[in-house]
């Protein structure tokens, strides 16, 4: 696992490096790398050799050589010629087991091939419209193929014209939990770590020290000389925690939604970090979603399936948002304390609440500018 | 020779020389005349009070200019009955209608003469119609039933305190004459459910969805336990 946690980490810095063999003048030197490469590429991956590779010499000899003469009449050291001959096997037969599986059937073979193609693909925010149509076919046959399932990810863009803001009013929330409960659902999260974007503090009226708070609670509520304050991702519009990722997995979108490339993410938990308001979760196990439960309308950048070793959060229900749907916490909470719209409208909702009411965010003095506001009655 | 101060005013004054002498003065008064004409004393409905919401009988549905998003919410709508908000909180908004949803209406099956009439005409022990409910809304001798429910045309319709008959699709009319402030918030957005999507066209859902009106306190804050556990390790006692 760490090998191709390795090499993920190599490619995601340069992957040129494929493109200089063909140049390499020395002897020796030309044919050491692609031996010493494919030995370290994990079995049975179809290695790091694109199409190709074994039809042309794996060293820069080929650059080199006589015009009209093959390889084979070439005057090479018994070092290179081994290296030649091993590397040439080993990339060999690494795209001989990707393509042909002889132990699985078609569907085990059109598996490796889309999970091959898909662990080449590039950064989501540079890739063109095609390859983003292309991605988001991989993976809804990847999902047919590996769940059973049917699914539609949506790659819809941001809407123009649009800025997400969101509004809680903590005289109204009653700790009640409905917000959680569907988030969990409408985002597949993982059961099994029991993952929750969202966070209820159960406060003293009083205080707004939200570490006297505690989100532990599990009892009848509300309780009397409580109130109950809701966090998750505020979606900052100076967010600390983009700026730090080592990657560019993650990014402000431009209707305000701070979103996570689930496949470029490699781990590293410098965002979970970076948060002030603790609203990032790591996967530190692989998810679980129970079929009868699993969400099939997602989005790229929003519910679609995660996997263990990268990091989540909440994306403001991005595959309802974007399609004019409530997010689905503000949908569920039965006391109307949420409330969600866009901000660019003078005549939204969320618009009212941050000109009538006394709103007040948290930590105000990071200036992370949050898109989320608190309000009371 | 002494030289001329520059600050000495010229012996010939032009208007140019004294204006500029009295700068700051002069500022002052050229700012204080554009900011007379920028306030228009004609604009009645100004955001100064209620923040860029117009309030005011506005009557129809809002026929807004589509956004530029292009997004809507009348497909998540469809099929779910509205009406047009009335009254001093009438704005872009439309609430979805509850009259349908009555059990026993029209009253009028029943209330076909005053309650006086009525009671009158059925012997006391048959008198359990409407026993089922509670009313914790006020103390009895301030709000009878006769409060909001109009005698008349057959118990059809709610009635305000001036006498004006409303439908019960319009019953935040009611519950508006003593709960405004609440009434303001919800017409404003900061107070119940909306329905659909945050597209427009915006319709919320009326107070009757999630109040009461002869119990208000339910079942909004029904004291209850939490629909899941929350995930978060249990705190050390004194943390």
């Amino acid at each position: 696992m760490w090998l191709v946690g390795l090499w993920q980490g190599l490619g995601r810095l340069r992957l040129g490096i494929w493109l200089h063999i063909g140049s390499r003048d020395e002897i020796g030197h030309g044919a050491k790398a692609p031996h010493g490469q494919s030995a370290e590429a994990p079995q049975g991956h179809g290695a790091e050799a694109p199409e190709g590779y074994s039809a042309k010499a794996p060293h820069g000899q080929s650059a080199k050589a006589p015009q009209g003469g093959s390889l084979l009449d070439k005057p090479m050291s018994r070092r290179a010629a081994l290296g030649t001959l091993l590397g040439g096997l080993g990339a060999g037969a690494g795209v001989a087991v990707a393509a042909s599986n002889p132990l699985g059937g078609d569907d085990s073979r059109e598996q490796s091939a889309l999970n091959f193609e898909e662990f080449f693909k590039g950064n989501y925010q540079v890739m063109t419209a095609e390859e983003k149509r292309a991605t988001i076919t991989r993976l809804e046959r990847l999902a047919q193929l590996e769940r059973g399932v049917k699914v539609s990810i949506s790659g819809a863009e941001a809407p123009k014209g649009v800025l997400f803001g969101y509004a809680f009013n903590i005289s109204k929330c009653k700790g009640y939990l409905e917000c959680v409960s569907a988030c969990v659902k409408e985002n597949n999260l993982d059961r099994s770590t029991g993952m929750q974007y969202i966070k209820i503090f159960e406060m003293d009226q009083g205080s707004m020290n939200l570490e006297h708070g505690r989100t532990d609670f599990y009892h009848q509520v509300p309780v009397p000389g409580k109130f109950y304050l809701g966090t998750q991702c505020f979606h900052c519009d100076n967010p600390p925690c983009t700026p730090v990722c080592p990657v560019g997995a993650t990014w402000k979108e431009p209707d305000g939604i701070v979103v996570v490339d689930y496949d470029w993410c490699i781990g590293c938990r410098y965002c979970v970090a970076a948060c002030p308001y603790w609203a990032r979760r790591f996967n530190w196990q692989s998810p679980q979603i129970p079929q009868e439960e699993f969400n099939r309308s997602q989005h790229y950048l929003g519910n679609r399936p995660r996997k263990k070793g990268v990091v989540e959060k909440c994306t403001f229900c991005i595959q309802r948002t974007r399609a004019g749907k409530l997010p689905a916490c503000v949908e569920a909470c039965p006391t109307g304390a949420r409330v969600f719209g866009n901000l660019l409208d003078p005549e939204s909702e969320i618009r009212w609440v941050l000109e009538n009411k006394k709103v007040f965010r948290l930590k105000e003095a990071l200036n992370t500018e949050p898109k989320f506001w608190y309000y009371a009655d | 020779m002494s030289p001329r101060l520059k600050t000495q005013p010229s012996a010939r004054r032009t208007l140019l020389p004294a204006v500029l002498s009295d700068l700051p003065v002069a500022l002052a008064a050229l700012l204080l005349v554009l900011v007379l004409a920028g306030c228009d004393p004609a604009d009645k409905g100004s955001s100064a009070i209620q923040g860029g919401r117009k309030w005011g009988a506005q009557g129809a549905a809002p026929a807004a200019a589509s956004p530029a998003h292009g997004l809507s919410s009348a497909q998540r709508l469809a099929g779910l009955p509205r009406v047009a908000v009335q009254g001093n909180y009438a704005g872009d908004f439309q609430v979805a209608a509850r009259e349908g949803k009555i059990q026993r209406f029209p009253c009028r099956e029943c209330h076909d003469r005053s309650v006086g009439k009525l009671k009158a005409a059925i012997p006391v022990k048959l008198r359990g119609t409407h026993r089922e409910i509670k009313r914790a809304h006020a103390p009895k001798s301030t709000l009878t039933c006769l409060a909001c429910h109009a005698d008349s045309d057959g118990m059809n319709t709610l009635r305000l305190a001036d006498g004006t008959a409303v439908g019960f699709d319009h019953s935040y009319r009611v519950c508006a004459q003593c709960h405004f402030e609440q009434a303001r918030a919800w017409a404003g957005g900061g107070h119940g459910k909306r329905l659909g999507g945050w597209a427009p066209p915006r319709v919320v859902e009326n107070c009757a969805a999630c109040h009461n009106p002869h119990d208000p306190l339910r079942p909004v804050s029904t004291p209850r336990w939490p629909s899941v556990v929350p995930n978060a390790p249990a705190r050390r006692a004194g943390h």
